[in-house]
């Protein structure tokens, strides 16, 4: 719970730093934060804090919260290097993204509805914000409105979703919610229809088919920087949160309500991301596309419900997110102005940079799940979860899925090792650059070789 | 004397033989480039030498494991709890057999490099010993989980090495490779899996595999997932098409590596992996994938006849050789002829392949071709060189006295125990055999001196420029100098080993028999009666 607190103070206290102009102690200020916030955060494992019935810090919250402070520790090391030419605005910057952490901690410790709501829109209005970043650039300011719209859109779903709900329980805590689907027999179509609402607006947030349109655009619209954040923090609190409520609350009535639901979006999601990986030619496109079929990749473990489904999800997005911070950081240094990098200028790459290099081959093998990387135990972490719960047709669509994403992750690393090209100018980073790489690639092996040091953590 | 207990493998050699690649190739990186080969080299030797030791204290009469009847060096240690994937692993006979033609083989394929330059040779040298340890770490592994992470990671470096180092087209080719073999592979993780959730408290050790009593219609599933990964690999008829181009394309130690061992993993994993776990379902398909090896044999031996390409002729001779080993191995027979055959045939194709493309490897850099037109009258110039080559061709169409003799003597009896016309058709690959590599010889060897291969007078010895010459048509013309020192050393052992397993096939027979016995057994006793 303190992190909660600590974690808002930092964000104010970003903001006021950077209004009185104290840029240089603005990072140092910002790491220490978040450090803090990471021991304050482990030193509450295994206590279990409720909180007006409104939080529940449980290990689940835990071990989430970690992740992301370290995804988001990470992201803003890159913002040092992001925002290199532009630093008027960087504290702003760190600011808006401490507050998408503080609504992503929330999104993924609430044990009520309410601020399951709250922690959505904290989340998502800092984004929106993020996303148009870039005010001189027409295709960040064209991401920004189409997230806040679709963003609202989703809002609305919930909301409605949430209104039902509190219309047939008379309660937004998820205990209660709980209760009530285990003692009732006869549950009025009003309640299944929250249920769906709730999942369609929540799938909104993850980006899954159908509601991911905005995903591309907005992807290769935001700076690769917030690209980076949407595709880690954002989609990791948004499955964490998704979980938390349909196992706790909707796990009994899966059968006859959204489990097919969800199966078909699973299927389609896998599917299609994939598929679409395929076509296209802008590495943030196809990085957006991967996202979506990770997005699928993810829901496998909500359809099997059992007692591995919280561990699968959360190496699963471990392991997702330490490879798409590296992969981003990589195109990061490749984007040039106008914030686009079609994939085969990495031609040349292998010459140019190694270390960059090392980093794409170790991140795009991780996405495409090739062991023994973090990916690959990702992966075959959620088709063992899947096949226990007798998922075998699905778990077969998502060995296809990914047999098509190697096509498409393989084509960056092909291109980096083609070296006839003129030689380019050297590929300049930063320290900080140089060691949220180093570090994503090790996490990345790491986590392959060693996948016991995480596996088991969100516990029961 | 006192009764000392007879020496055993310790776990610490087995570690040590899985580890010390790994850790070799790491510190390749960090060396300095050109030092890259020689460290290479030396680590390849250590390798070979912490074999020769582990062959020294290999009990082969042990009978006490714990686990398959001389199964020792065993090391097992939890590894991912959370679903029971154990660091689990260990050699019996078979193992150590396979061990032993990896890191006998890998320094002769460093050294067979020993005259070209490659660009970012501490890379190259890396890939080829994490290819080295991936390869023990398949022979070695008692974990189903444990050996698909090495069997995986076997394919990255060979990608990588054709990949950055390949002939023409590469991107396309290593791609449609890489493809083809991941997803036979991706199958066989569901195989593995679905075996993994029938173990009682979810095991993926070897002996809770082998103590499964699976229905006889599941089997046949598993057999499929299996059965299709194995098949890309080796690879049997319908699924060979990503192999000519590859073992084309490769730089030849990479088509080394590919054909003398990689291969090897499939027919040994067929062994290990999928014959005894679902014995109903290889009895019931054992037909069905002998005709298919027959199949193989006979149409890679027509091609074979009609190419026009030195490395193309050996890599579908090798389709022909690998499809006899499967269909004998297939044939189950009890006497043990066909695993038997199996294992010294593999042996013997190992050791022959990496000579013929090493002869490739020379005709290519002295001449920058191996297209048979532009070849002829090499021996005129080269005697040594026509002469070892000469003796690997006799090897590789199976002449009496030289390894592949007896490999393909006990396969063809035991296809002919098994059926009459099945031992036939496949006595045809000796015959074909016999008319490919002949002609090979006859025509790169024998007859008119091209042009390409007329001496100057008074060059002696190998100018530098011409080894890095890999490229077709920038070779160095009306030059062929004999082997030099370094292509000596790769020959002679692989003379050496052809000639000394053609006398004494008795060591592989010694090694691997308590083993076969062993497997044999176990298929017999998890026979599950049909219902």
């Amino acid at each position: 719970m303190s992190t909660l607190v600590l974690l808002s103070l930092l964000g104010f206290l970003v903001l006021f730093l950077g209004a009185y102009g104290m840029k240089k102690i603005l990072l140092p200020v910002v790491i220490t934060g978040l450090a803090a916030a990471f021991v304050l955060n482990a030193m509450d494992w295994n206590t279990t804090i409720t909180w007006f019935n409104m939080m529940l810090y449980d290990n689940y919250a835990v071990s989430f919260t970690g992740l992301m402070i370290v995804v988001v520790l990470m992201i803003m090391l890159l913002a040092t290097y992001h925002f290199r030419n532009e630093d008027s605005q960087i504290a702003d910057i760190y600011a808006l993204m401490i507050f998408v952490l503080t609504g992503a901690l929330v999104m993924v410790s609430y044990s009520s509805l309410v601020m399951l709501f709250i922690g959505i829109e904290i989340l998502s209005i800092a984004l929106y914000i993020l996303a148009g970043s870039r005010r001189m650039n027409l295709s960040s300011n064209e991401a920004a409105l189409k997230y806040f719209l679709m963003g609202a859109f989703s809002s609305g779903f919930l909301l409605f979703g949430i209104a039902l709900m509190f219309g047939v329980t008379n309660s937004f805590d998820l205990a209660v919610i709980s209760d009530y689907v285990n003692d009732t027999d006869e549950i009025p179509v009003i309640f299944h229809t929250g249920v769906i609402l709730i999942m369609i607006g929540l799938s909104f947030k993850i980006g899954v088919v159908p509601f991911h349109f905005w995903t591309p655009d907005v992807y290769q619209g935001s700076p690769v920087l917030i690209t980076a954040f949407m595709a880690t923090v954002v989609k990791t609190a948004g499955i964490a949160a998704f979980y938390r409520l349909y196992d706790t609350c909707f796990s009994a009535i899966a059968e006859n309500s959204w489990y097919q639901i969800l199966w078909v979006i699973c299927a389609a999601t896998i599917l299609l991301g994939n598929i679409s990986g395929v076509l296209q030619n802008e590495t943030k496109r196809m990085l957006a596309w991967s996202s979506v079929a990770h997005a699928g990749y993810l829901l496998l473990p909500m359809l099997a419900l059992n007692e591995l489904s919280a561990s699968a999800i959360f190496y699963y997005s471990a392991a997702y997110s330490f490879a798409s911070v590296t992969s981003f950081a990589v195109v990061m240094s490749l984007c040039g102005v106008n914030n686009e990098l079609p994939i085969d200028q990495f031609k040349g790459l292998s010459k140019n940079n190694p270390l960059l290099t090392f980093a794409l081959v170790i991140s795009m093998f991780s996405l495409a799940g090739i062991p023994p990387l973090a990916g690959f135990f990702a992966k075959y972490f959620i088709f063992v979860n899947a096949m226990r719960a007798n998922l075998n047709i699905i778990v077969i669509i998502a060995i296809v899925g990914s047999l098509i994403g190697i096509y498409y992750y393989f084509r960056p690393v092909v291109y980096a090792f083609n070296n006839d090209v003129p030689p380019l100018e050297k590929i300049r980073t930063n320290l900080a650059f140089n060691i949220v790489v180093i570090a994503g690639i090790m996490i990345t092996l790491i986590l392959g070789v060693f996948p016991d040091l995480v596996s088991g953590l969100p516990g029961n | 004397m006192a009764n000392h207990p007879p020496p055993v493998l310790s776990p610490a050699i087995s570690v040590a033989l899985l580890v010390f690649p790994f850790i070799a190739g790491l510190l390749i990186l960090m060396l300095p480039s050109k030092f890259a080969k020689r460290a290479a080299f030396i680590a390849t030797l250590i390798q070979a030498a912490l074999t020769g030791y582990a062959i020294y204290a290999f009990n082969i009469n042990m009978r006490n494991s714990p686990l398959m009847v001389n199964e020792q060096g065993i090391v097992n240690m939890p590894w991912i709890t959370q679903f029971g994937a154990r660091f689990f692993i260990g050699l019996d006979g078979i193992s150590m057999l396979m061990v032993i033609l990896t890191n006998f083989l890998l320094p002769l394929i460093v050294l067979s490099t020993w005259n070209r330059e490659f660009q970012r040779s501490k890379l190259f040298y890396f890939l080829v010993l994490m290819m080295q340890g991936a390869l023990v770490g398949v022979f070695v592994s008692l974990d189903a989980f444990l050996y698909y992470i090495f069997w995986e990671l076997a394919l990255i470096p060979i990608y990588f090495i054709i990949l950055l180092w390949g002939g023409e087209n590469r991107v396309r080719i290593t791609f449609k490779f890489f493809i083809y073999t991941l997803s036979g592979s991706l199958l066989m993780l569901a195989g593995i899996i679905w075996l993994y959730l029938q173990t009682p408290g979810g095991s993926f050790g070897v002996d809770a595999f082998y103590a499964l009593r699976i229905d006889p219609a599941a089997q046949r599933w598993v057999f499929w997932a299996f059965f299709l990964a194995f098949a890309i690999k080796i690879p049997l008829l319908p699924f060979h098409s990503w192999q000519p181009d590859t073992y084309f394309t490769a730089p030849n130690a990479g088509t080394m590596l590919l054909s003398g061992i990689m291969l090897k993993m499939g027919i040994y994993s067929m062994m290990r992996w999928m014959i005894p776990v679902v014995p109903n379902a290889v009895l019931a398909y054992r037909d069905m994938v002998i005709i298919l090896c027959i199949a193989g044999i006979v149409y890679a031996s027509w091609i074979a006849m009609t190419q026009k390409d030195l490395k193309r002729i050996f890599a579908w001779s090798s389709i022909a050789h690998v499809g006899l080993i499967t269909a004998g191995l297939f044939t189950l027979s009890e006497s043990r002829t066909g695993f038997q055959g199996a294992l010294i045939q593999m042996i013997a194709h190992g050791t022959n392949v990496v000579g013929l493309f090493f002869v490739v490897e020379i005709i290519q850099s002295r001449m920058g071709t191996t297209e048979l037109d532009k070849l002829g009258g090499i021996r005129q110039k080269a005697p040594v060189f026509a002469s070892v080559f000469m003796v690997i061709t006799f090897a590789s169409i199976a002449l009496p006295l030289t390894n592949s003799f007896i490999g393909e003597f006990l396969l063809l009896n035991t296809l002919y125990e098994y059926s009459y016309w099945f031992a036939a058709i496949a006595g045809l690959t000796i015959v074909a055999g016999a008319v490919y590599m002949l002609r090979a010889y006859k025509v790169s060897m024998l007859g008119e001196s091209s042009q390409l291969s007329i001496i100057k007078d008074g060059v002696v010895g190998i100018p530098a420029e011409s080894h890095s010459a890999a490229v077709p048509g920038q070779g160095r013309q009306g030059y062929f100098a004999d082997l030099s020192t370094s292509e000596k050393l790769v020959f002679f052992p692989i003379v050496g080993l052809i000639v000394f397993f053609g006398i004494y096939p008795q060591f592989i027979f010694n090694l691997t028999d308590e083993s076969v016995k062993y497997l044999l057994s176990e298929i017999t006793k998890h026979l599950v009666p049909t219902s």
